[in-house]
């Protein structure tokens, strides 16, 4: 048996939803996001001599090709053209002293979602799946400046929007009869 | 010390290799504002992985299933498959053995289609009982009603319409006559956090029948629209006592010369079913904050 074969039960344990949500985020289809993961996990097994240390990174760079793949097939080519790094200044106060004050749950992810494809992709593979900013570039087919370019600026964003957010709901006045 | 500078969010993160580690280490003790900084990156990088972390926990709730037991048959039958692939007893006897009875198959099949077309070129063939195949199918609209219950649609929105939308519009219906009307509009919702929300309230699977609608003093209305000016989703929003505030699905709205009109012959995009009256849905919420997050006009 191969080490492969022997291996493929823990790595779907520990990627298997990892990879499905990194598959998810990019194509934006759960059902599609499935089988990207399916067709990655048995490339893995056909291949078969990827050294443990390179495991993480190969699996999401071929996930990430799937994915890709699947948004060509539909022609959804806004996630490749999104190149924009939003570089606006930021003098907004640090907000998380506030943030560790209210119920946050869920509340970042929010916010996060609203950034561009390519920076919640570059948080998704260093937050979630703790890989460095070399692996995240092999992953994306850039450079760890570039990552690390990307990252600073997703993370600015998130702390100015999660500011703005904090402040924009207003009290309402029931109109009701 | 300049605090916007990707190599001190990569030394906050643990990312710098020596001996540039060291260097910003020793820029870093020297600037209170960017010690602040590495904290609140440092702070922030672990309420993400909190965050993250909790989305694979809810993953499953959410409908981000891994495969389910069909789906793994099937991997496992790719697998074995897979595994064919090295096996060279299939090379060498399986697989032209297999080749073959293929080949007898096909010539079976095509002597017995030959033989049967020749008896139904003198016999009527008695017509096909067509209901009988598809009351054996389950129509496409009916998945998933049964988990739905008997006071609930299926949601009519489709996901790539909730998808296209880029701005919402939101104003007060106004002239409203058998719930069509003017919006006049209040304000356009450009900010991505807030169209996002909105959206967001669109996603729910199942939409509720409400109670008899009780006069409003007002109903707003939502516009859902795409980077082309097309409406794509439509809702009005109101108060309906002991149900909570909704927002009520539009079937048909239009836009004339920058002018928002609930009504008219346009009808939006989604799976409306022609035996539900629309207006006697919507998604409750138990507050406004949770419906649409702020108050129009306020």
């Amino acid at each position: 048996m191969k080490q492969a074969d022997q291996n493929v039960d823990e790595l779907l344990r520990r990627f298997e939803i990892p990879l499905l949500q990194y598959a998810a985020r990019i194509t934006g289809n759960n059902e599609a996001a499935r089988d990207v993961v399916q067709e990655t996990f048995i490339k893995f097994q056909r291949n078969g001599t990827v050294a443990p240390e390179k495991t993480s990174t190969w699996l999401f760079t071929v996930c990430r090709n799937g994915a890709l793949n699947v948004c060509r097939k539909e022609k959804r080519i806004m996630y490749l053209d999104q190149e924009i790094i939003e570089s606006h200044g930021d003098d907004q106060p640090m907000p998380f002293e506030r943030m560790e004050q209210r119920e946050a749950s869920g509340f970042l992810m929010k916010i996060l979602a609203t950034l561009p494809p390519r920076q919640q992709e570059v948080l998704q593979l260093k937050f979630q799946n703790d890989l460095s900013y070399q692996e995240i570039a092999k992953i994306t087919k850039t450079t760890a400046n570039s990552v690390g370019v990307l990252i600073h600026t997703a993370v600015k964003t998130l702390r100015q929007r999660y500011s703005e957010a904090s402040r924009d709901f207003l009290p309402f006045e029931s109109r009701t009869t | 010390m300049n605090i916007d500078d990707p190599k001190l969010t990569a030394f906050a993160l643990g990312e710098l290799d020596e001996p540039e580690r060291s260097a910003i280490e020793s820029q870093v003790a020297q600037s209170p504002e960017a010690q602040r900084y590495v904290d609140e990156m440092r702070k922030l990088a672990r309420a993400l992985k909190d965050e993250f972390a909790a989305e694979i926990q809810n993953s499953v709730a959410t409908g981000l299933r891994p495969v389910d037991e069909r789906r793994a048959a099937t991997w496992l039958q790719r697998r074995n498959l897979s595994d064919i692939h090295d096996d060279p007893w299939f090379w060498s006897i399986g697989r032209p053995l297999a080749v073959a009875a293929v080949l007898s198959i096909l010539a079976i099949l095509s002597a017995v289609l030959i033989t049967s077309r020749s008896r139904h070129d003198s016999i009527a063939s008695p017509p096909t009982d067509y209901t009988s195949i598809e009351g054996e199918q389950t129509p496409p609209s009916e998945i998933g009603l049964e988990s739905i219950g008997p006071e609930q649609v299926s949601n009519p929105w489709s996901g790539e319409a909730i998808r296209r939308i880029d701005h919402v519009v939101i104003g007060e219906l106004v002239g409203e006559n058998s719930g069509a009307g003017e919006v006049r509009i209040i304000e356009t919702v450009n900010d991505a956090y807030r169209v996002q929300r909105l959206k967001e309230r669109l996603t729910v699977p199942a939409l509720s029948r409400q109670p008899e609608t009780q006069p409003t003093d007002r109903t707003y209305t939502l516009m859902f629209v795409d980077r082309g000016g097309r409406i794509v989703a439509g809702t009005n929003f109101y108060w309906v006592a002991n149900f909570g505030f909704v927002l009520q699905p539009l079937q048909s709205a239009y836009e004339s010369a920058g002018r928002y009109f609930v009504g008219g012959d346009a009808i939006l995009p989604g799976d409306w079913k022609s035996n539900v009256n629309y207006r006697d849905y919507a998604i409750p919420f138990v507050d406004w904050q949770d419906c649409i997050g702020y108050a129009p006009g306020v």
